[in-house]
C-alpha cells in the first residue's frame, strides 16, 4: 500500500507577520493562524511529504518527545489542515479525490 | 442609498440611527436595502450588493434596527478601503479611541462612561475605518456612521449613580435588555465626522486592576480580524491591512474588572494630544 503524501494547497494565502503565519482559506474566506508547530509543518508542506516522513523530521528536531506521540501530533495536525482545506492529500501524484 | 418597503419599520428608524438625512423618494431599482414584511408579522431585511445578507426579523423595531445596521454596512462596502469595527469610540484629547472586544466586553459602557465625563461619543457598536494604502504615509481616520449608542441593563455594577442618572436622561427606548440612547446636542460626533486615530484599545474584562498592555503585529491581527467587517475587502488583504495598521496606529489590550476604573485609565492615559498612551 503506498503512503499519501500531503501538500499545502496552493490556493491558500499565507502572509507572515513577526514570525507568525496567517493562512486565508479561499472558498470560505476564513483566517487561520497558526503556532508555532503547526507553522513549521506547514514550512515543511511546501513539498509533498509522507506524514512518516513529517514524523522522522520532527522526531529529530524534538528527540525527548517520543517517536508514539510525535506520529500521533503530526497525524492529528495533518488531518485538521486537510479538514480546513488548507493541504491537501496526494495518492501518488494525483490529489486525492479529484 | 435606498430603502425599500414596508413602512413600519421605518418610523422607528430614528430611534436606531442619528442625524442620517432621509426623504421619501419615488422607487427606483434596485434598492439597496430591502424590507419584506412575512406573514407572520415579522420583517425580512435584505442587503443588496457587496454586502449582501438577509436578516430575519420579529417585529417592525427589530427590523429598523436591521436596517440601521444594513445602512452602515452599505455605506462601508462603497469605499474599497472603509472598514467597519464592531466597536465603540471616543473622541480624547490623543485622538480617536477605539474600542473592541467580544461581546459584553465593556465597549459601549467605557465609552459611554467617557462621555458621561465630557468627551464626545465619536460610535457605538460600529465605527468606521480608513485603512492606509500600501505604502501610503497618511494617517488612519476614524469615520462617525450614527448608530444610536446602545447600553445593556442592568447597568454594570460600579459605575455609580451619576453615570445611572446620565443613562436615564438620554434613553430613547429601553427594552428588558438594553436601552437605546439619544445623545444630546454636541455630546456624539455626527455620521460622517472624521478623526485621526489615537489607538486601538482591545477589551479584556478578565479582572485585576484596570491595565494597558501594547499588543504587537501578529497579536493585533489576531485581536481584530473576529471584529472587522468588510465584505468587499477579501480576508487576504485583510490580513495585510490590520498588519499596516498596527505598525501606525498603536494598538492596546485593557485588561480589568471594574468599567469606571478602566474608563478612568483611558481618560488619564489618553489626556494629552499627541500622545498614544
Amino acid at each position: 500500500m503506498v503512503e499519501s503524501r500531503l501538500v499545502r494547497n496552493p490556493a491558500v494565502s499565507e502572509t507572515v507577520v513577526d514570525d507568525e503565519t496567517f493562512l486565508v482559506e479561499p472558498a470560505s474566506q476564513e483566517v487561520f493562524y497558526l503556532d508555532p508547530v503547526t507553522s513549521a509543518l506547514w514550512r515543511l508542506l511546501a513539498e509533498p511529504r509522507s506524514e512518516t516522513e513529517l514524523s522522522a523530521l520532527f522526531a529529530a528536531a524534538f528527540p525527548d518527545a517520543g517517536s508514539d506521540r510525535i506520529g500521533r501530533d503530526i497525524a492529528a495536525a495533518t488531518d485538521e489542515l486537510v479538514a480546513r482545506g488548507l493541504a491537501l492529500r496526494l495518492i501518488s501524484n494525483e490529489v486525492a479525490g479529484i | 442609498m435606498t430603502v425599500r418597503g414596508a413602512p413600519a419599520p421605518m418610523e422607528h428608524l430614528a430611534l436606531f440611527l442619528h442625524g442620517w438625512p432621509a426623504h421619501a423618494a419615488e422607487a427606483m431599482a434596485p434598492p439597496d436595502i430591502e424590507v419584506e414584511p412575512r406573514p407572520d408579522g415579522g420583517f425580512t431585511v435584505r442587503i443588496h450588493g457587496p454586502a449582501r445578507a438577509a436578516m430575519e426579523c420579529d417585529s417592525a423595531l427589530d427590523a429598523a434596527n436591521a436596517v440601521a445596521g444594513a445602512a452602515v454596512a452599505v455605506q462601508v462596502a462603497r469605499d474599497p478601503r472603509l472598514v467597519c469595527i464592531h466597536g465603540a469610540a471616543a473622541l480624547l484629547p490623543a485622538g480617536l479611541v477605539a474600542l473592541v472586544g467580544e461581546s459584553g466586553a465593556g465597549k459601549s459602557s467605557l465609552a459611554l462612561l467617557l462621555a458621561s465625563a465630557g468627551h464626545v461619543l465619536f460610535g457605538d457598536d460600529r465605527v468606521a475605518l480608513r485603512l492606509p494604502a500600501e505604502g501610503a504615509a497618511e494617517p488612519v481616520e476614524g469615520i462617525s456612521v450614527g448608530l444610536a449608542p446602545k447600553m445593556r441593563l442592568p447597568l454594570p455594577p460600579g459605575c455609580g449613580d451619576a453615570f445611572a442618572r446620565y443613562v436615564e436622561a438620554r434613553t430613547a427606548y429601553a427594552g428588558e435588555t438594553a436601552a437605546y440612547l439619544r445623545p444630546q446636542p454636541g455630546e456624539a460626533a455626527r455620521p460622517g465626522a472624521r478623526a485621526a486615530l489615537a489607538a486601538i484599545v482591545v477589551l479584556d474584562r478578565g479582572g485585576g486592576e484596570a491595565a494597558l498592555v501594547r499588543l504587537g503585529a501578529a497579536d493585533t491581527i489576531r485581536a481584530l480580524i473576529s471584529h472587522c467587517f468588510a465584505p468587499h475587502i477579501p480576508a487576504e488583504r485583510m490580513v495585510g491591512a490590520l498588519d499596516r495598521l498596527s505598525r501606525r496606529v498603536p494598538v492596546w489590550r485593557l485588561g480589568f474588572a471594574a468599567s469606571a476604573e478602566a474608563a478612568a485609565l483611558l481618560a488619564k492615559g489618553f489626556a494629552r494630544p499627541g500622545r498614544d498612551g
